[in-house]
């Protein structure tokens, strides 16, 4: 069989099996056993499970747990409510405030979590009633969480940025820092959006109350305090990779340590709080390396079949040039987006893309920020929108899943802009880095 | 019939909670590793490979509980929209392909894993502890995400024939 007969089927058998339901791990696996059975002498299996067995023992993979978990318990510590607090008493005298108020608390818890679920499920249940309450619109309610919420990959520490590091070969601290300024651009679009809309829409926005308006300096001073806990251990966890100290798993490990130091200080440490965050951790990384195994499978039987090549030489016959790849698979990112999510989109595209890409000159880390400004696009591109579904997990029941679609639209448009900017800049992703760590 | 499929849920997430203690203990080593290495200088020799195993038995052994409780990501584009029942007629087809990938997958691990059981294979590293129990635990996790698997198989089965889940 000839290989272009032989990606042809697996692509159909690889989607036909999703669109039934078959979770991915299982059906990138069953594809790439049946390969094998197809083409090769079924000891190709032992190499193959060689290669799921190092993956299991990867050093890089050890820091997904451990950020999860940091995640978990930071999440069950209060330390989004103080966040929201202290950004908060600013906001008063802006018509908007409170969901300005939850973008840049987002962004700051960002860096603190790495997973847009634990972002958008926590400011979900703080934020949302808040908004409500003041008599938001609903729509700038539930837009300003659900698109903040998706920040968590772009700012470092994101579970993303890892597991493309891990894919391409790249320097995950490199990555973290690559993400920095578009993930601000890209929060900072979302504010200005914000404030426009309510500019136009007053009544979507009322103000808040004259006594929080008119509080005293002092006393919102006094406020930040509470900020100093949470920024001191974003600050201590990535401070410690980039200042080149630790790596991301220890930096990762510690923070864990730091977030439970985090919960005893604020009296909410219980026994119960832990096990739910350990539980929740094994669920998550279990889900994501089970879908590593499969891809190993996958992607070591296509390239032994000659797949890599062929794909990489059928790209280069469509004579694109360097920028109109990158454009073509951009646009095969924001198509998949529609269906898939981040982690299945890299496992098929990345390893594919990543030879043509360094072959044209471009840079690896750069090219893991345009993923990831993909990535963003792809959790609120429906049906699968996955922040529209964390979101939906925490509204009330009268709010319907095209009204959070709907909420979502102008950030989606918005997050289009952003991407179209660092794809076609590259120099905003890499200063940090260069500045950085490249000397 | 239920019972057996309740001993096997149970074994799962048995051993699913388990494996979850081991991502604070791997925090825990990591954090006395850099305390020791940067304070009292002298590093460990066993944290490093150590924490690595306590991952990989994470992962491994969180497989067959993350399938029960339904977290392994899947598209429900179309999936999802339909009634109970389809599904369960649905997930009784791609049955097959889960079971090719698993079996071929088991008997693969055990050929790899009775390998290095034989030769009592270590990592060869400083600290060289065996490593092939960790290949005995993969394969442990292989199987049991198999049983986990056709359990679910089963319960479909009867709520397919019988109307209701065993």
């Amino acid at each position: 069989m000839s290989i272009e007969w032989v990606s042809f089927l697996i692509v159909v058998c690889m989607l036909g099996l999703m669109v039934l339901g078959l979770p991915l791990a299982w059906s990138i696996g069953a594809v790439a056993v049946g390969l094998v059975l197809l083409m090769f002498d079924p000891q190709v299996m032992v190499m193959l499970v060689s290669r799921v067995f190092d993956m299991s023992l990867n050093y890089t993979l050890m820091s997904v747990p451990l950020f999860v978990l940091m995640a978990g318990i930071l999440q069950r510590s209060g330390v989004a409510d103080q966040l929201f607090r202290a950004v908060n008493v600013w906001a008063g005298g802006l018509r908007g405030g409170l969901a300005v108020g939850t973008i840049i608390a987002n962004t700051v818890m960002a860096s603190m979590v790495g997973i847009i679920g634990a972002e958008i499920v926590t400011f979900g249940l703080i934020a949302l009633p808040e908004m409500l309450r003041r008599r938001y619109h609903h729509k700038l309610a539930l837009g300003s969480i659900a698109a903040g919420g998706g920040l968590a990959t772009l700012i470092p520490p994101s579970v993303v940025f890892i597991v493309y590091g891990m894919t391409a070969g790249c320097s995950v601290g490199e990555l973290f820092l690559a993400g920095i300024l578009p993930g601000l651009l890209l929060g900072g679009l979302f504010i200005v959006y914000v404030i426009f809309y309510c500019l136009r829409h007053p009544g979507a926005a009322p103000l808040a109350p004259l006594e929080e308006r008119q509080m005293p300096l002092g006393q919102k001073l006094r406020a930040q305090r509470e900020l100093a806990l949470p920024l001191l251990l974003a600050g201590g966890v990535l401070g410690s990779i980039y200042a080149g100290v630790a790596t991301p798993s220890e930096a990762a490990g510690v923070g864990v340590l730091g977030a439970v130091l985090v919960a005893l200080i604020n009296r909410r440490f219980r026994w119960g709080m832990l096990k739910d965050s350990l539980y929740e951790t094994l669920k998550i990384s279990s889900m994501l390396a089970w879908l590593f195994f499969g891809a190993q499978t996958i992607i070591g039987a296509y390239t032994l079949a000659g797949g890599t090549r062929f794909v990489t030489e059928a790209l280069k016959a469509m004579e694109l040039g360097p920028w109109g790849t990158l454009v073509f698979m951009n646009l095969i990112w924001v198509f998949l987006g529609c269906f898939l999510d981040w982690i299945g989109i890299l496992f098929l595209t990345v390893p594919i893309f990543l030879p043509i890409i360094v072959e044209s000159g471009f840079d690896p880390v750069w090219f893991g920020v345009v993923y990831c400004m993909n990535m963003h696009i792809s959790y609120l591109t429906p049906p699968f929108a996955p922040s529209a579904f964390y979101m939906k997990s925490i509204t009330p029941e009268d709010i319907s899943m095209g009204q959070i679609y709907k909420a979502t639209l102008p950030y989606l448009w918005l997050t289009f802009v952003a991407t179209a900017i660092v794809t076609a800049w590259p120099g905003l992703s890499l200063w940090l880095p260069q500045l950085l760590l490249r000397r | 019939m239920s019972r057996i499929l309740g001993v096997m849920d149970k074994v799962s997430r048995l051993t699913g909670k388990f494996a979850s203690v081991f991502s604070l203990l791997t925090a825990l080593v990591i954090t006395y590793e850099i305390f020791v290495r940067q304070v009292l200088v002298s590093p460990t020799v066993w944290a490093a490979e150590s924490t690595v195993f306590a991952c990989a038995i994470l992962y491994l052994l969180g497989g067959p509980w993350t399938l029960l409780e339904d977290k392994h990501v899947r598209v429900d584009a179309l999936y999802g929209r339909l009634s109970a029942r389809r599904r369960a007629l649905v997930d009784c087809l791609t049955f097959l392909p889960f079971c090719l990938y698993l079996l071929v997958m088991i008997w693969a691990t055990g050929h790899y894993a009775l390998e290095s059981v034989e030769l009592g294979e270590t990592t060869m590293s400083p600290w060289n502890p065996p490593i092939w129990p960790m290949k005995v635990i993969m394969l442990l996790a292989l199987v049991m995400v198999f049983l986990q698997g056709t359990a679910k198989f089963l319960r479909n089965l009867s709520l397919l024939f019988a109307g209701r889940r065993a």
